[in-house]
């Protein structure tokens, strides 16, 4: 299970709104890109948010994500697959029907750091890690 | 800051287009239709005597007004339900790119009524809100609970947010609603919208109705819907209603006077806009008020609820005032199920 998930949730866990994300940020795209290394798979609905970066692969099955990094937004996938969550909160409040917590029984906290968005104030990045079993 | 009230350009331009057949290619998807479009409606309307009249204080036409809101649902515990599968009634000629803002005028018993806007960067504020004490809308009652975020169970709610277009102390703007509908209902959908135009530069049809049943004063609840235009809605697609209550609180829409669940007596705030120049009465409501406790589990029941009738006797308890302050102070927090 060597893949590494990432998903945006706001300060109540929320995920998505009838199927579409809750919000968007320049800065947080490009530390995603930072952080992926030219290895991030998305799916179609995501590829507006990277149409200046013809590195990023568009997927149709999380599957065809296996050893890279994958950007989840509208829908969660399993978490089966899933070795690293990393983890962006928002600190604001949007409308949500679908939330995501981290079950820290599976993942452990291994790092947390703010920083500042285009149009977010602070922006929470957190990387959780699967416990050994 | 630059703001357009009056739209005129924008439609004479989308007349244009029009007739052209230039919105056309433009249409909107399948997967997002819109409901109340049709092409031919589009051409009439905008060629209409009424669609003059948009983008007027006095006077908005009837393509602004939102689908039909007879059947929502009973508040159940969610501060929002979604209306007509997410998908709001905007007509195609509604879809401008140029921004505008449109506010109804007050009607007889001084209610807001449909508000409209196309949101775009140039007409959101640039410098920080200013008061809007001075505005007392239909209903208004100050008055405040312990167990309301903030305390004051009102806030003067802006139609559209203050971060999308900036207006003030509008009076067309503002009207009565709880804490509840404010932050819980209204915020996210409007933190939403201001963050989808400050990424993208787009803009967004935004149109807020308050819902007043009959002659209330005070509205049971505010329908929202939104569209982001170039992209077609792919960006953003809602048509929400946000209940107007607060949980714990019952309140008496036709005049805004309220009182805690359970509880007989109703609040004295009479500070309103239908009364007289006065000046504003904070109280909070001064029958004293029985609650049973759970001193094994802290937790604050009204006597009615059906986990204080199963309090063992020696856990039981029981606390009579308004000061429930002292009581969250001492550790105790309020049961889930009766202080919804």
């Amino acid at each position: 299970m060597p893949m590494k998930l990432i998903l945006c949730v706001d300060e109540k866990g929320g995920f998505s709104f009838f199927g579409k994300r809750q919000s968007r940020d320049k800065i947080l795209i490009n530390e995603i890109l930072k952080e992926t290394g030219g290895n991030l798979f998305i799916d179609e609905y995501s590829a507006c948010l990277f149409s200046e970066f013809k590195d990023v692969k568009i997927i149709k099955d999380i599957s065809e994500a296996a050893l890279g990094y994958f950007f989840a937004e509208g829908h969660l996938p399993s978490l089966d697959l899933v070795d690293e969550i990393i983890l962006y909160c928002w600190n604001r409040h949007y409308p949500a029907d679908i939330f995501f917590m981290v079950d820290e029984s599976l993942f452990i906290l291994e790092f947390e750091q703010d920083f500042k968005g285009s149009s977010h104030e602070k922006i929470t990045k957190k990387i959780y890690r699967r416990k050994l079993s | 800051m630059k703001k357009i009230r009056l739209p005129l350009v924008a439609l004479i331009l989308c007349l244009i287009l029009t007739l052209c057949g230039c919105l056309d290619t433009a249409d909107i998807n399948a997967s997002n239709s819109i409901v109340s479009y049709s092409s031919s409606n589009a051409t009439t309307d905008i060629s209409s005597v009424e669609d003059e009249k948009l983008g007027t204080d006095d006077n908005l036409s009837s393509q602004t007004r939102p689908s039909n809101t007879d059947n929502i649902p009973a508040y159940s515990n969610k501060p929002y339900v979604v209306l007509n599968g997410n998908k709001p009634s905007f007509t195609k000629d509604m879809l401008v790119t140029k921004s505008y803002e449109s506010y109804s005028s007050l009607d007889a018993l001084n209610r807001c009524s449909v508000a409209v806007a196309c949101i775009g960067k140039d007409i959101m504020p640039t410098e920080d809100r200013g008061s809007i004490g001075q505005v007392k809308p239909s209903g208004w009652q100050t008055v405040k609970y312990d167990i309301v975020d903030g305390k004051y169970l009102y806030n003067r709610c802006h139609l559209i947010g203050y971060q999308l277009t900036g207006e003030n102390a509008n009076t067309k703007n503002l009207i009565t609603g709880t804490r509840y509908l404010n932050v819980e209902g209204m915020l996210p959908f409007e933190n939403m919208v201001a963050d989808y135009i400050k990424e993208t530069d787009n803009h967004v049809i935004y149109r807020i109705t308050p819902i007043f049943k009959g002659n209330n004063l005070v509205a049971s609840g505010v329908q929202m819907e939104g569209y982001s235009v170039e992209d077609n809605g792919d960006g953003l697609c809602f048509n929400v209603y946000c209940y107007n209550v607060q949980p714990g609180i019952e309140i008496d829409y036709a005049t805004g006077k309220s009182w805690l669940k359970g509880a007989s007596s109703v609040s004295s705030g009479v500070s309103s806009a239908t009364s007289s120049a006065t000046a504003s009465i904070t109280s909070t409501p001064s029958s004293k008020i029985s609650y049973i406790l759970n001193t094994s589990s802290k937790k604050i029941h009204y006597p009615s609820c059906v986990s204080a009738k199963k309090i063992k006797d020696e856990n039981r308890g029981e606390y009579s005032g308004t000061n429930l302050k002292s009581l969250l102070g001492q550790g105790y927090t309020y049961c889930g199920n009766c202080f919804r």
